[in-house]
C-alpha cells in the first residue's frame, strides 16, 4: 500500500513538473555532436525575437526553464542552452565539478551551435537575437557576443565573470546590460565591474549600461541558490531592467 | 655537466651523511639567509621570487636541486625547470610540496601566486576566487613563470597543475609557444580540433573515470584525437576514481593512484625535458 502511495505521489510530482513547463526539450548538432537544449515560446503563432539563455554552475536546471517560460511569456523564442550536456549538479560540490571540467573550446562550439539552429526556426525569422545567463552564464552570454560579434544584437551578464581586456571586448558588437551585487567578492566592483565598463566604452560600446545593487551578493536573483543570497526586492528589479533592456533592444 | 653535476651530487650526499644540517647551511652562506631548506637534511632548497607580469609584482614560490645553486651566486636555474600551477584553493603547501618534490628530482620548479597571496581551504571562498581570477592575468603570470625561467638558464620548460590548475597548463600547451612539455591532472579537456592541433609539446594527462565534471567518454575522445592528429600524448584514465584523487585534502584522494600518477609526471619530464 505504502509503495502505491508512493508510485502515486511520484507520478503527481512528475506530472505537475511537466505541466509546469512550457517550454520543450529539442535537439540539434554541435559540430558532429548532437546536443539539447530547452525550447519556450509565447503561446500566439507569430515570429519573435530570440534569447540565447545560458544556465548557472549548476546545468540546465529548473530555476533556468522558469526563467525561459517567464521571458519567453514577453514575447520571446528563447532557447536555454544545455552545456554540461545532459548533466545537473544536485549539490555544490557537483556543480563545482561540472563548472570546473566545462572544455571552454567545446562550450564556444555549443553557443555557436545553438545561434545557428534558433536561425532554422520559422519563428524568429528575420528577427534579432539576444544572450542572457547568470553567474558562470553569465561569463558565458558575454562569450556569446564575442563570438557572434555583430549577428548578436544584446547581451544581459547577471553577475558573470568579465574580461577587462579591450582587446578580448574588441568582438562584441551588442548592446550590453550588465547586472551585479555590490558585495558579490568574486566580482569585485572597482576591479573588475568598472574597468569591464571602460574598456566596452573605449571599444566604442557606448551604451553600455551597468547596474550595480550596493545591498545585493552574488546570485541574487536566484532564490534557489542555495547561499542565502537571494534578494527578492532587487531581483525583481533587475528582471523588470532584463525585460526592458531586451524591448528596447530585440523587439524594436 | 653531466658529470660535474653527478660529481656535485656526490659530494653532496657524502657531506650529508657525515655533517650535521647546520654545517650544510653554512657551506652555502653566501645565500644563507634569504634561504630555507624545504626539509632539513634535503637537498632542496626553495625561496620566495617575485616575477613581472606586465607590470604587476606576482609571488612565485621556487625550489631547486641543491647542485644547481651550489655553483652560482646568484638564481641560476638548472636546465630542466617546470611550472607548477596550483588548483582553485590557491598557492597552498601541498603545492609548494609538489615544487620541492620536483626539485628532489632534479627539476627547478616554480609555482606563481595566481591568486595574489590569497589561500583557502573553504570551499566557497575557493570558489569566489576562482571566478574573480582574469583568464587573461593568468596567462600572463605563467608566460612571466616561463620567461624567468628561460632568462635564469632554463633550457627546457615544463608545467604541470592540478584541476583548474590542470586547465591553465593545457590552455598553455595550445595557446602559447612558452612550454615544451604540459602534465595535467583532472583539468578540463580541450575538445575542438582547431585548438588541439595548435599542441606542439608532448602531453601527459591523469584523469578519473569517475571525475563527475570531465565525461570519461570525453577523456578518451581527446587521447585518440591528439592520437590521430600525430601528437605525443600519454593519458591515463583510473578507473573507479574521481576528481581531485591525487589531493589528500580530497574525499576522493587515494594514496596509491595518487602515487603512480605523480611518478607518471616525474617521468614524463625525465624523458621530455632532459637533454
Amino acid at each position: 500500500m505504502k509503495k502505491i502511495l508512493i508510485l502515486a505521489l511520484a507520478l503527481f510530482i512528475a506530472l505537475s513538473a511537466q505541466a509546469a513547463e512550457k517550454g520543450k526539450t529539442v535537439k540539434y548538432k554541435s559540430g558532429k555532436d548532437d546536443v539539447s537544449g530547452y525550447l519556450a515560446m509565447p503561446e500566439k503563432k507569430g515570429t519573435y525575437p530570440a534569447v540565447i539563455m545560458v544556465h548557472e554552475w549548476n546545468g540546465l536546471n529548473d530555476w533556468v526553464k522558469a526563467q525561459a517560460d517567464d521571458l519567453a511569456s514577453k514575447g520571446y523564442v528563447v532557447l536555454a542552452v544545455d552545456l554540461y550536456r545532459g548533466k545537473v549538479g544536485k549539490t555544490k560540490e557537483e556543480a563545482q565539478a561540472l563548472m570546473q571540467g566545462l572544455s571552454k573550446d567545446r562550450a564556444a562550439e555549443d553557443l555557436k551551435a545553438s545561434y545557428a539552429y534558433i536561425e532554422t526556426l520559422d519563428e524568429t525569422k528575420g528577427q534579432k537575437v539576444g544572450s542572457i545567463g547568470w553567474c558562470m552564464g553569465g561569463g558565458y552570454a558575454l562569450a556569446t557576443a564575442q563570438i557572434l560579434s555583430e549577428k548578436l544584437s544584446a547581451c544581459v551578464v547577471c553577475y558573470g565573470f568579465v574580461t577587462t581586456d579591450k582587446k578580448e571586448l574588441a568582438p562584441v558588437k551588442a548592446k550590453v546590460l550588465g547586472i551585479f551585487g555590490g558585495k558579490d567578492t568574486g566580482i569585485p566592483v572597482d576591479k573588475t565591474v568598472k574597468p569591464f565598463e571602460a574598456a566596452l566604452k573605449e571599444n566604442g560600446n557606448k551604451d553600455v549600461e551597468i547596474k550595480v545593487y550596493p545591498n545585493s551578493g552574488h546570485a541574487f536573483m536566484n532564490a534557489t541558490n542555495g547561499m542565502n543570497t537571494y534578494n527578492e526586492a532587487d531581483a525583481k528589479d533587475a528582471w523588470a531592467k532584463t525585460i526592458a533592456f531586451f524591448g528596447k533592444n530585440l523587439a524594436k | 655537466m653531466n658529470n660535474i653535476r653527478l660529481a656535485v651530487c656526490r659530494i653532496m650526499a657524502f657531506l650529508k651523511r657525515h655533517l650535521a644540517p647546520g654545517c650544510l647551511l653554512f657551506l652555502w652562506m653566501p645565500q644563507a639567509a634569504a634561504l630555507q631548506p624545504a626539509h632539513p637534511q634535503s637537498t632542496v632548497q626553495s625561496k620566495q621570487i617575485f616575477l613581472q607580469s606586465e607590470g604587476d609584482s606576482v609571488a612565485a614560490y621556487l625550489a631547486m636541486p641543491v647542485e644547481s645553486r651550489a655553483a652560482a651566486g646568484e638564481t641560476r636555474v638548472g636546465d630542466a625547470a617546470i611550472i607548477v600551477v596550483h588548483s582553485r584553493w590557491g598557492l597552498d603547501k601541498w603545492t609548494k610540496r609538489r615544487c620541492d618534490s620536483l626539485a628532489a628530482a632534479g627539476f627547478t620548479a616554480l609555482a606563481p601566486d595566481l591568486y595574489r597571496s590569497e589561500v583557502t581551504e573553504d570551499f566557497m571562498t575557493a570558489h569566489e576566487l576562482e571566478r574573480a581570477v582574469p583568464q587573461n592575468r593568468v596567462r600572463q603570470d605563467l608566460v612571466a613563470a616561463a620567461l624567468y625561467l628561460r632568462s635564469n638558464g632554463a633550457k627546457k620548460t615544463g608545467i604541470v597543475g592540478w584541476s583548474m590548475g590542470g586547465t591553465f597548463a593545457l590552455r598553455m600547451a595550445s595557446e602559447t609557444k612558452a612550454i615544451d612539455a604540459c602534465a595535467t591532472n583532472y583539468g578540463a579537456l580541450i575538445t575542438t580540433e582547431a585548438a588541439l592541433k595548435n599542441i606542439t609539446v608532448p602531453v601527459l594527462g591523469n584523469y578519473a573515470a569517475q571525475d563527475f565534471g570531465i565525461d570519461s567518454a570525453d577523456v578518451a575522445t581527446f587521447r585518440n584525437t591528439l592520437k590521430t592528429l600525430g601528437k605525443t600524448a600519454d593519458v591515463k584514465i583510473y578507473p573507479n576514481l574521481a576528481h581531485a584523487f591525487a589531493s589528500p585534502e580530497s574525499e576522493a584522494y587515494s594514496d596509491r593512484e595518487a602515487k603512480d600518477a605523480w611518478q607518471r609526471t616525474i617521468f614524463f619530464f625525465r624523458r621530455y625535458l632532459r637533454p
